[in-house]
């Protein structure tokens, strides 16, 4: 065997004791970095295990989703057996967000470009553009522009499709939602980032969510951003059963 | 080089984050049926979205039965430690696992002890929500 499996048992002692986790260091704090133009400088490889909510938006219970009748209508009717992305359809945005598998950001005067390690995909910000491609409707990742507040990178996506569904646990969205991100790097491995649905027809203020991001590690004989095609061996969907939403909860 | 502390570190982080499922675990698993079966090792398939391995099982009568059980994706896999050598064909395994709700002979890997003893987790995405 050419792995030592040895640290395994080690390992599982270890999950059992809370305290160990705290031994995991803070990022370090210090200075934000900055490109040559001043800007904070986004790029390097990050976690983005912290964003993800336990595959559910909802992570405070359902009545803390700011649903219109619509909305609720919309999360009620879903069937987790039909989730998009187990067969494999592309997660859209912002479900992308979701991942824990870690992204490489890129930067420069003009874009500020996501690789992501799920299904291997990339998002391109445009920086210089303040208007949205009006022909741009009904897509997975739809069409983004970026602009700096400050030390804050603002995001706007709209043109978004409502196949995709917003979490694992089923919440729904329509056509016309938009998606406000907004990055601040606060220091040299600390990134927040907060993300506001806005879809009117579904949720009657904007639903936002935030976490930090922190660098990713690769791990030894490993880059830090790994091969995921999704549709390499799906044989799931043969296996999916009729499981609908509990109206109590 | 990596000491043995920080390898049982990443091999922790990957057992305590709840892992990602493309789809609900509860579409497809139930997590109120745990069960624990002992084989042989007649397939694996180191491929995303989910690894899976295959077990030839015998019961008390002597009938064989071919198992499916689905691991996490290669992603978490490989950062915990796994790698596509870490099981192999003829390999007698233990596993932990839950049965699928459309009653196949087919679970979902909870951990899996090697034929050393070595226990090591399987990249269930049991821990994610559920959708139910």
């Amino acid at each position: 065997m050419s792995l030592n499996l040895g640290f395994f048992p080690l390992a599982m002692a270890l999950a059992s004791l809370p305290a160990f986790s705290q031994a995991v260091p803070s990022p370090k704090t210090g200075p934000v970095p900055r490109t040559a133009d001043g800007k904070p400088d986004l790029t390097g490889y990050w976690s983005m295990s912290s964003l993800r909510y336990n595959g559910n938006l909802a992570n405070e219970g359902e009545a803390k989703v700011p649903y219109t009748d619509a909305g609720k209508k919309a999360f009620l009717a879903h069937d987790a057996k039909d989730d998009p992305t187990g067969f494999c359809q592309p997660p859209g945005f912002p479900r992308m967000l979701h991942s824990p598998f870690p992204m490489k950001v890129m930067q420069d005067k003009d874009n500020v470009t996501f690789l992501y390690e799920y299904m291997r995909i990339w998002r391109l910000i445009d920086l210089n553009r303040k208007e949205h491609y009006p022909d741009v409707s009904d897509t997975f990742f739809g069409d983004s522009t970026g602009r700096w507040e400050g030390d804050t990178l603002v995001i706007e996506t709209v043109g978004l499709n409502d196949r995709s569904w917003l979490d694992t646990a089923g919440h729904q969205h329509t056509a016309d939602m938009k998606v406000i991100e907004r990055v601040t790097r606060t220091g040299p491995e600390s990134m927040d980032y907060e993300v506001s649905i806005i879809d009117p027809e579904y949720y009657a203020k904007p639903w936002t969510h935030k976490g930090t991001l922190k660098p990713q590690r690769a791990t030894k004989g490993l880059p830090e951003l790994l091969e995921y095609f999704c549709n390499d061996n799906n044989i799931d969907t043969g296996h999916l059963v009729s499981t609908k939403p509990d109206p109590a909860k | 080089m990596m000491t043995r502390l920080t390898l049982a570190l990443s091999a922790l982080l990957a057992v305590s984050t709840p892992l990602l499922a493309h789809h609900s675990f509860a579409a497809e698993y139930d997590r109120n049926k745990p069960f624990t079966v002992r084989g042989t090792v007649t397939k694996v398939e180191w491929m995303n979205p989910h690894a899976y391995f295959y077990l030839d099982v015998k019961d008390e009568s002597g009938k064989v039965t071919n198992w499916a059980f689905e691991l996490g994706n290669l992603s978490t896999l490989m950062r915990g430690g796994w790698r596509k050598t870490t099981m192999k064909i003829g390999d007698v395994v233990t596993v932990d696992a839950f049965r699928a709700k459309d009653g196949s002979h087919l679970g979902n890997g909870r951990s899996v002890v090697m034929a050393d003893g070595t226990k090591i987790f399987a990249g269930s995405s049991a821990g994610e929500y559920a959708g139910n």
